[in-house]
């Protein structure tokens, strides 16, 4: 009897702090998905059920109208196509140029390249803002403002957005590769870039991978440097960011207007939708990129 | 061989860092339009400093943002990092989902989803009429951007979270196992191990957070103020000074101000944290 009731208060005990420990986690994620929770619950009601304060999560009548009726008003199609290029082109400059970079100071004869590696490193430090002026005048002067290329083309020369972090990742990478692989290549008469393109580049496929999503989503979510360079040119952020941005001043944040509010929704939802898909199928490369880096102070 | 695999770098950062940079300080020293500048030294900087109310306006409202930002965000990123290294079953359910908002929610979405629905889950001005304080709609307004902006930052604090996350699991197992042994308790040992033994990853995460909350606040304060209410983040006043107004040369000479106190403030915060985090080893 004693050993009975002295097993269950031990049960009791273990299972307790599981208990507290699980309501904490789903309080948490109930606080981190109530956001993109509301907007998609808004993005399919009507502008009755937004407005009646008893509709609360289930609305009245599913409004799927509304992601049509936004695609207009927002030029989705252009923007969308205009994303879609620079994003896939910039993935591609990004993570090539960022291998290479990242391979070159990683196993290149390269004398002071640590000191390399942190003046890359330091360069992130530099608010970007600062170079948004020169850039501006420069583009100006090249007649390259205005187009898709004032993206594509530094993200081949490595200075893409973010591009320092994903040379620091392919070099840590690189370097816990071991050397042996490179001597044998080069007795077979491999040279240098034989050497990274078919030995390296394969060995760190989940590095590039985690690059390239991570790129990706930088790109697709662009919008600061983009409304600098861009007057005709929509890309999905800067499209929305104009939507039905003419309505009635709302705690001073100047728009919000009720009667498009949920079709504001339904813009949002689309412009998330390519991420949050590839968010859901790649998760573990995004979750998994600081242990690839391997920090170790 | 090895000079032509880090060339792109080379010439990107000759071109499109390098380049600029000497550009914008140049910049700085003129008085510039599109069609002729002339030099007028440092007089942009002696009006930035002396003469401009909202240049000073805008520092002091971007500094206390992120005097109160960062220390929230890290805060708040340990927090989290304790509890999804737990393990449990589903584990990788909840850091997918806590990781969500950074890859989801781009600086637009979170600004056009925000002020609505934040505003539903914390409310300052409400919570402060209920005290009994009345505010005019100016200072409203400025408490509703500042913590819709707070919100919206803890909201994505993915990255962060992440790195600490990284310094919990390169922790050895076995430490713990001792201490509780020893009888520490587990209030004690999250201080007398895991803070200490975390040292280099929070310095990485201040320094990262100080960058971050310093110049990408920017982008959410612009589409919330929609280009109608002027925001009082520097950034946004730069942006203002330089591609509104034209004024190019004003511009970069404010920017090259704002960026030396970036600068001083990352230094600052390394040199401290690198002398209170890292357990130094006395006794050795």
């Amino acid at each position: 009897m004693q050993l009975k009731s002295s097993s269950f208060l031990y049960k009791v005990r273990k299972v307790i702090p599981k208990i507290i420990l699980y309501l904490l986690l789903i309080d948490g994620a109930f606080i981190f998905l109530y956001p993109l929770m509301r907007s998609a619950i808004t993005s399919v009601m009507t502008v009755e059920d937004y407005l009646d304060p008893s509709v609360n999560w289930i609305p009245n009548k599913l409004n799927f109208k509304n992601y049509i009726d936004v695609l207009e008003p927002m030029g989705f199609f252009n923007a969308l196509s205009n994303t879609v290029k620079m994003t896939l082109f910039c993935v591609l400059g990004q993570t090539l140029s960022s291998a290479l970079v990242g391979y070159g100071l990683s196993r290149g004869k390269i004398p002071g390249k640590e000191i390399i590696m942190m003046l890359i490193l330091a360069t992130l430090v530099i608010p970007p803002q600062t170079l948004m002026i020169p850039y501006y005048i420069l583009y100006h002067k090249l007649n390259l403002l205005d187009s898709l290329n004032v993206f594509i083309i530094p993200s081949f020369f490595s200075s893409g957005i973010y591009a320092p972090l994903c040379i620091f990742l392919f070099r840590q990478v690189f370097n816990t590769l071991p050397t042996e692989l490179e001597d044998a290549a080069i007795i077979d008469g491999a040279d240098f870039f034989r050497c990274f393109w078919y030995i390296y580049l394969p060995l760190s496929r989940t590095a590039v991978i985690t690059v390239g999503l991570f790129t990706f989503v930088w790109y697709w979510n662009e919008y600061a440097r983009g409304i600098i360079f861009f007057n005709n040119i929509r890309t999905l952020p800067i499209a929305l960011s104009l939507l039905f941005s003419t309505g009635p001043e709302f705690m001073g944040f100047g728009y919000t207007n009720v009667v498009t509010y949920p079709m504001m929704m339904a813009a949002v939802m689309l412009t998330m939708l390519p991420c949050l898909i590839l968010y859901l199928f790649t998760q573990r490369y995004y979750l998994t990129a600081i242990e690839q880096v391997g920090i170790k102070g | 061989m090895s000079y032509i695999a880090i060339s792109p770098w080379l010439i990107g950062f000759a071109v499109f860092f390098a380049f600029p940079l000497l550009f914008s300080i140049v910049l700085s020293f003129l008085k510039w339009s599109f069609n002729g500048s002339t030099f007028i030294w440092l007089d942009n900087y002696k009006e930035a400093l002396f003469n401009d109310g909202d240049f000073w306006y805008s520092l002091g409202v971007t500094l206390g943002y992120g005097a109160i930002s960062i220390p929230f965000t890290i805060l708040f990123s340990f927090l989290l990092s304790l509890l999804i290294n737990q393990k449990v079953k589903g584990i990788g359910f909840f850091r997918m989902v806590y990781f969500l908002p950074v890859v989801a929610a781009s600086d637009v979405v979170v600004a056009k989803i925000g002020p609505e629905i934040f505003s539903r889950m914390v409310n300052v001005n409400v919570t402060l009429e209920s005290f009994g304080i009345q505010l005019s709609q100016n200072m409203q307004n400025f408490i509703s951007l500042f913590s819709t902006m707070l919100t919206l930052g803890l909201w994505r604090v993915g990255i962060q979270m992440l790195i600490f996350l990284a310094g919990l699991q390169s922790i050895d197992p076995q430490v713990y196992e001792a201490a509780e042994i020893d009888g520490a308790s587990w209030w004690k040992s999250l201080w007398s191990i895991t803070i200490p033994l975390l040292g280099p990853f929070t310095i990485i995460n201040i320094v990262f957070t100080v960058i971050e909350s310093f110049t990408n606040v920017f982008t959410i304060a612009r589409v919330l103020a929609q280009g109608r209410s002027v925001t009082p983040f520097f950034m946004d006043y730069v942006y203002r000074l330089s591609f509104e107004e034209y004024r190019l040369g004003y511009g970069a000479a404010v920017s090259w101000i704002f960026l030396i106190i970036v600068i001083s403030v990352v230094l600052l915060v390394y040199y401290y944290s690198q002398r209170y985090l890292i357990p130094t080893q006395r006794g050795e």
